[in-house]
């Protein structure tokens, strides 16, 4: 294994955390993004067709003021070895995964198939693998980083909406004329519900995709990424979460729309009524200035 | 929560109460350029919606039932009527019980704003409108000169006058007053409301006040041009008695535009430092209004009541020719500042007024 190579530092945003000296030759820090097209000059990694197509492009570099986790990032540090290898290299690997101030437990996860060792954490992952196999490697990483931050945005913008859901359950059960001046609140998180839910809906068939056979390197490395990464089941939870928000949220825009209905009809009888008594009144005092007088 | 913009308003008012009465009621002149008749009336009556909004919000914050604000909200305005009848009686003569003065309306307003409190807000705004129209075809319908044809409302002691009188022909008749009390409910529950993100605007209020007056500036401006039957009964120039529809609009804009102008700037505005004196002072004046609508008629008219007794007069012979305008202005003046040496004493030393009595009787 050669160690005559450093990584340039500068491109990464994970680079709080010094790389230790001593990496094989080649390795590199990628930061890839995922936006809808790739501008001019991006370097295409991969494409995502579907409902919502994405491509994964290797992103310009950050500064060091640059929020520790870029939401919006993977970064991915690629070692790539030759058979044999540096016993520490793991240990040093999973310790610039965490971070300085690793959680417990660690978030860390460490995949190992067929020489190619994989320690991922979410939103950026290392890869340490045969040279011969990274370009067999890097499609089924980047694709599962694709579409587990895909789930994560979901699960984060699902976990964000409890507050506003409890604060906003009784209206789906009594609605008033104060709550009528949520209306359009309530319509606009009933269609981040929605939109939410179709974007679990594109992915679902990726996540689900039944394995390949016979199997390759590749294709392996997916599923079991999609395995440790627990995507089924995640993705499960989030469709049960957003069925809770669904069903409050409906059930809201019911009774807004019960409500709204019902209350220009009483608005319009109140102001006959109104009237009524008004000239009732006038009335009244007609007849008692014709008795007053 | 305390409003300083509130607060202000109704010292002001109090002041402008007090010095009116004082010239009024002992010199007897009330058409001096710089004396501000007709309006100390509406910003109370204003506010009175105001509070009945503010004390509604705190009911409910305070988990009363609907129930239990309905039968506080009767037991307060029975209160008003009930104490605005005794002092008719004991400061005005029973001759004048039914004269139907403030306290006699803001009574029946509240009794009024708790029934008409969950409706719609266009509703509300239709019966503005509404009262606003009919009153004046009420008050031809009623006869109103008839009943001032003293220059002081005066009608007899039988159902149909005293009806009238409630209704269109008194001092604060319920049309078209109930117009401002409603018009403070509205805007207290649509303005006043805490933990709005972002806070509700001010500026189309102003802009409605402002429209109001520029409409009754019109009325004025153009009320020659119009046909004689419209200036006869509808189009009567700034008169208070009747409440004209110049005035009214006048009055109402004026209170709307001062008040979302006031909470602009004052309330909703951190850096604005009201001098600690000035604002205890209106927050006690404000706090104690009641007392001291009371107290002030007490004051100034008890002694001229006496006065004529022990004269061998009738009570009411020195009404209106007690004083001069000097002696009755300065006599304001002092009463305004011993009355807030004294309401200061009785917020520190929690001696109870008017409103304490309410509170304890009706809450």
């Amino acid at each position: 294994m050669t160690h005559d190579a450093q990584p340039t530092l500068s491109k990464s945003p994970w680079n709080h955390v010094k790389l230790w000296d001593g990496l094989p030759a080649g390795t590199e820090i990628q930061s890839i993004e995922f936006p809808r097209d790739a501008a001019e000059g991006d370097t295409v990694l991969l494409r995502f067709p579907g409902p919502n197509p994405r491509v994964a492009v290797i992103a310009p570099p950050v500064n060091n003021t640059a929020p520790v986790v870029a939401r919006e990032r993977f970064t991915l540090l690629w070692i790539p070895v030759e058979f044999s290898e540096d016993s520490n290299l793991i240990g040093k690997v999973r310790e610039w995964i965490d971070g300085p101030e690793p959680p417990i437990p660690p978030e860390s996860r460490l995949l190992t198939l067929q020489g190619a060792k994989i320690v991922w954490a979410p939103g950026r992952a290392a890869v340490i693998v045969p040279r011969e196999r990274v370009s067999y490697v890097r499609p089924a990483v980047i694709e599962f980083a694709f579409y587990d931050a895909e789930l994560r945005m979901i699960e984060r913008e699902i976990a964000d909406g409890w507050p506003a859901l409890e604060t906003d359950s009784p209206m789906a059960f009594d609605f008033n004329e104060k709550s009528l001046r949520r209306r359009s609140e309530l319509g606009q998180r009933f269609q981040r519900v929605v939109s939410l839910r179709a974007r679990l809906s594109q992915i679902l068939p990726m996540i689900h995709r039944p394995p390949i056979h016979p199997p390759t390197l590749a294709s392996q490395i997916g599923d079991r990424l999609r395995e440790r990464g627990r995507l089924v089941e995640r993705l499960d939870f989030a469709s049960s979460q957003l069925e809770v928000f669904e069903r409050v949220y409906e059930l809201c825009g019911q009774r807004a729309s019960d409500f709204s209905q019902a209350h220009k009809g009483h608005v319009l009888e109140m102001i006959i009524i109104v009237l009524l008594l008004g000239q009732t009144l006038l009335l009244l005092v007609e007849m008692l200035a014709a008795r007053g007088t | 929560m305390r409003y300083p913009s509130i607060d202000l308003m109704r010292t002001v008012a109090i002041c402008l109460m007090v010095i009116v009465h004082f010239v009024e009621n002992l010199s007897g002149q009330k058409s001096y350029p710089w004396l501000p008749t007709g309006f100390a009336a509406p910003i109370f009556t204003f506010l009175s919606g105001i509070s009945y909004s503010l004390w509604l919000n705190s009911q409910r914050s305070h988990g009363a039932t609907e129930e239990l604000i309905s039968k506080r909200t009767v037991r307060r305005g029975l209160f008003l009527l009930g104490v605005g009848f005794a002092f008719n009686i004991l400061v005005w003569m029973p001759d004048d019980t039914y004269n139907w003065d403030v306290l006699t309306f803001v009574g029946s307003a509240w009794l009024f704003l708790g029934f008409v409190r969950d409706l719609p807000a266009i509703v509300s705004v239709s019966i503005c409108v509404m009262v606003f129209v009919f009153s004046p075809v009420m008050r031809v319908v009623a006869d109103y000169p008839a009943y001032w044809t003293t220059g002081y409302f005066d009608c007899d002691m039988e159902l149909s006058q005293v009806s009238l009188g409630f209704l269109v022909t008194g001092y604060f008749p319920f049309f078209p007053w109930i117009i401002l009390p409603l018009a403070g409910y509205l805007i207290g529950q649509r303005m006043l409301v805490d933990g709005t993100d972002p806070p509700p605007s001010f500026h189309w209020l102003a802009l409605a006040g402002a429209s109001l007056m520029g409409v009754a500036w019109l009325s004025v401006r153009f009320r020659d041009q119009t046909p004689a039957v419209v200036q006869k009964h509808l189009l009567k120039g700034w008169t208070m008695f009747p409440p004209s529809p110049e005035y009214l609009l006048t009055t109402m804009g004026f209170v709307l535009l001062v008040f979302s102008l006031l909470h602009q700037w004052i309330d909703r505005n951190p850096r604005f430092q009201v001098h600690r004196a000035f604002a205890v002072t209106a927050a006690s004046f404000s706090q104690h209004a009641f007392t001291m609508y009371l107290l002030h008629h007490v004051v100034h008219l008890w002694p001229l009541w006496i006065y004529g007794v022990i004269a061998g007069h009738d009570a009411t012979h020195y009404w209106q020719t007690g004083t001069s305008l000097g002696t009755a202005l300065t006599l304001a003046i002092l009463f305004l500042v011993v009355a807030a040496l004294f309401l200061r004493w009785m917020d520190r030393t929690n001696t109870p007024g008017m409103e304490s009595l309410m509170r304890w009787l009706c809450d």
